[in-house]
């Protein structure tokens, strides 16, 4: 599912009809998603939704098999310095070399970007707490992410990755580390990608999310829309119903007797039509939150 | 599942059964290969001298189908938070280890017997396999993640070793290298037994204090070492100038030691030899040469470090942070290269300087230089050496670069079928004119094989902008060079046939093969 780019200029990742199999099983299956410059994008789905074969088709690591992938206007494959040299990549398992120590890290991935800025990897090692003696391998999960988030910004890159960013580090961290870079990054004028399925912190953060379900984008657009497509209506109906009726725009419904609650996408209007004429009362409408919305999207 | 042991049985053999028919067919494709040859030269097998070849034999079977068994078992540790008694899972573990390298060395035996007619006894050297396993496994438990692990895994080990020479007498004179354990005696079953019933003791104590995280008091040196030994950089180091020098710096760190400590280490041990078995001033050239010509044996182990770009030892793919380089993967391959190249010449260059050191000490001390170097050593092998280690290493690494081990073990398998068919069409079918002309095919295909090999890599490298005309011209004018002097050499010697010197013109296409296949085997590896 593509939609409307908000900025005029070229998407930053643009991806199209991209299917991905791993034997027999489709880990990405007719994929098109587009990631508009500047902003933060969350990209949300389930264990095994598809989040990190989408990035490693992102980052060059994995070939499509069918579609396409354009990074930077790019192909990834055909060009790893084109592109990785203006991405900063934080993986899910925080992989960096154990035996390097913090100060040898930041010298080595200094060497493979003309942009880094070394006062800014100083400020985010001190802002840290990192010890430039410290060998990788004695951190503690928070502080490796830690350490991996600073080589990836050090450089200000163009687009940040950041696979699930969360697993490991503590609430604290997670809200003043992470919330505060991805917004500085964002208000840079620069593009977050991120992972999660931790739904409120993409709440929190992100301008723009895509929710991905075995392989296949269900829903991509700004929070903003999200939050006002999706509400959640109580109706009352006149008789007791073992089954709700189907209305239009229904995504889900849970109840009992009377009383059902729907969870509707897009223009409610048309859904409160449709429930008046078979004689049901609208008891409560209410927003959703993105937890919600998620659930209603993939069950 | 019935039964506890029964599951841990089946747990067991579940996750590891590829590592016990891997080193199983491992096994029996390296003996058979050696033996295949011996019997193609009309060796005897129960010559009295030829015994004591079966005796080192044997115990390769032993140590290579205990290696496969520990690690198709796995860490006893997986298991500890299981509501299960330790002395379930020891007797598991060694109960399980017992019987699968015993059966494994008896059907050996038993396929050695049937296809060389060795002769060799069944039930002694199984006997004690069995025996020997559980004592080093019972030893590794009680001394996990301990700086005495070392040390007490040699004394168990050589006191096996002592125990198995002096009934097998491998390199004991004449006199012992007879004795092939024909009979087990009452002493040897009781040896068994006292073995066995010890390491299940010892092991039950192991797993009981492992289990609540007790380890065994270190000594304080490993610590200390680590104090000594960890350097710390300069704070003030420049940064790298490009990033070829950065990662060339990450790959020297991480694997450029492998080929120097290799030497050094070799050369202690050839020390330590020569002073406690041989003291002769005039063996000590032979020493060297054998060591330096022998580099490609430990090579084959640097190799599969060399290739290694995965996340840990035993996974090969290529991990995000290497795969995120912003840098090509030719380029990425090349430094591979040239940090393989940089470690060879340092490696080569300790044993040089060894070597000089040496021979300039004992020319002081009044020898003369055809005492240090004797004068069968042909001149070329000083090029030979370094150049077949690059190969062995390289070739080796390429494959591992790949990122495929499962991939690499089918087509060893493949390749062991093959051979093992050609071994029974020679053997059963074939007459002796018939076994002639397959072992000229084999002999013509081979070298045909790798030049084919190597030609397409480099096509398909060119094609994918992988390497340049430029590289491929100057890796070809190699060849050509390294395969001419090859041939200028072989021609000294007399009866040389076509078959050699094709076969010397294949082996020099392994020199820069690598070139190709390495830049092809990163970049099939970082994407997949």
């Amino acid at each position: 599912m593509l939609d409307s780019i908000p900025s005029s200029a070229s998407p930053i990742v643009e991806i199209r009809q991209l299917t991905r199999k791993f034997g027999d099983k489709a880990a990405l299956n007719d994929l098109s998603l587009e990631v508009p410059r500047g902003g933060v994008f969350g990209l949300i789905g389930g264990n095994g939704a598809g989040k990190t074969t989408l990035i490693k088709h992102i980052l060059g690591m994995l070939k499509a098999q069918q579609g396409s992938v354009h990074v930077f206007g790019l192909d990834p494959v055909q060009d790893p310095v084109g592109t990785l040299g203006r991405i900063g990549y934080l993986s899910e398992e925080r992989e960096l070399p154990d035996w390097m120590r913090v100060g040898e890290l930041i010298r080595y991935t200094q060497a493979f970007f003309p942009n880094w800025d070394e006062s800014y990897a100083e400020e985010l090692r001190e802002s840290f707490d990192l010890d430039k003696k410290a060998r990788i391998k004695t951190l503690s999960r928070g502080q490796r992410a830690r350490a991996g988030l600073l080589v990836a910004l050090a450089h200000r890159p163009e687009l940040l990755v950041l696979d699930e960013p969360s697993s490991g580090l503590d609430p604290v961290v997670r809200r003043d580390i992470l919330g505060a870079i991805i917004r500085t990054i964002a208000d840079e004028g620069r593009t977050v990608l991120f992972s999660s399925h931790l739904l409120d912190e993409v709440e929190r953060v992100a301008d723009r999310v895509a929710i991905i379900h075995h392989g296949q984008i269900m829903l991509t657009a700004s929070m903003e829309e999200i939050k006002e497509q999706h509400r959640r209506v109580t109706l009352r109906f006149e008789q007791t119903l073992d089954r709700p009726p189907e209305l239009v725009g229904a995504l889900s419904s849970t109840g009992q007797g009377k009383e059902w609650t729907y969870v509707c996408n897009g223009e409610t209007t048309q859904f409160r039509n449709a429930a008046e004429a078979i004689g049901a009362t609208v008891v409560e409408e209410a927003a959703l939150t993105l937890d919600e919305i998620f659930i209603s999207h993939i069950l | 599942m019935r039964s506890i042991p029964l599951a841990m049985t089946w747990e067991m053999l579940q996750r590891g059964r590829w590592y016990l028919i891997a080193y199983f067919l491992g096994a029996q494709l390296i003996i058979s290969i050696v033996f295949g040859a011996l019997a193609r030269a009309g060796v005897d097998f129960e010559d009295p001298s030829i015994v004591g070849v079966g005796a080192s034999f044997l115990l390769t079977y032993m140590f290579l189908f205990s290696v496969g068994t520990l690690a198709y078992q796995g860490p006893p540790s997986r298991l500890y938070t299981y509501p299960i008694p330790s002395s379930t899972i020891v007797s598991g573990h060694l109960l399980v280890s017992m019987a699968s390298v015993g059966l494994q060395i008896l059907l050996s035996i038993f396929l050695m017997n049937t296809f060389f007619k060795t002769n060799w006894p069944l039930w002694g050297p199984t006997l004690f396999a069995a025996a020997a396993v559980c004592s080093i496994q019972a030893t590794t438990w009680f001394t996990e993640k301990s700086a005495w692990a070392p040390l007490a895994i040699a004394v168990v080990a050589g006191l096996l070793g002592f125990w198995y020479h002096f009934r097998c007498g491998v390199g004991a004179g004449s006199h012992r290298s007879t004795v092939l354990w024909t009979s087990v005696t009452l002493t040897d079953l009781g040896g068994f037994l006292a073995a066995t019933a010890t390491s299940f003791a010892v092991g039950n104590i192991a797993v009981a204090r492992n289990r609540c995280g007790e380890q065994l008091k270190p000594l304080g040196i490993h610590a200390w070492l680590c104090r000594v030994l960890d350097f710390v950089p300069d704070e003030k180091a420049l940064p790298f100038r490009s990033p070829a020098e950065a990662q060339l710096w990450y790959e020297w760190r991480l694997k450029g030691w492998g080929m120097p400590a290799t030497v050094m280490l070799g050369l202690i041990f050839g020390l330590a030899i020569w002073l406690i078995f041989v003291r002769d001033p005039k063996l000590i050239g032979t020493g060297f040469l054998v060591l330096g010509g022998y580099l490609s044996v430990p090579g084959l182990v640097c190799a599969f470090i060399i290739g290694n770009t995965g996340r840990i030892d035993t996974d090969f793919e290529m991990g995000h942070f290497l795969g995120s380089r912003p840098m090509k993967s030719d380029e990425m391959a090349r430094t591979i290269l040239k940090m393989t190249a940089q470690s060879l010449l340092l490696a080569f260059s300790i044993w040089a300087g060894a070597f000089l050191v040496t021979g300039a000490i004992l020319l002081a001390c009044g020898f003369v230089p055809t005492d240090i170097i004797p004068k069968d050593v042909p001149w070329w092998s000083i090029l030979a050496a370094p150049l077949g280690c690059w190969a062995v290493i390289t070739v080796l690494a390429s494959i591992g670069l790949t990122g495929r081990p499962i991939l690499f073990a089918q087509i060893c398998c493949a390749v062991f079928a093959l051979y093992l068919a050609c071994l029974c069409l020679s053997l059963f079918v074939l007459t002796d004119s018939g076994r002639e002309q397959l072992s000229l095919g084999v002999a013509y295909l081979f070298p045909v094989a790798i030049l084919g090999v190597t030609a397409w890599l480099y096509v398909t490298a060119l094609k994918r902008h992988l390497i340049g005309w430029s590289s491929a011209v100057a890796c070809a004018l190699v060849w050509i060079a390294i395969s001419s002097l090859c041939v200028l050499i072989g021609m000294q010697y007399p009866n040389g046939k076509l078959v050699s010197y094709l076969i010397l013109v294949g082996l020099s296409a392994l020199v820069v093969a690598p070139i190709a296949a390495a830049s092809l085997a990163v970049s099939w590896n970082r994407t997949r």
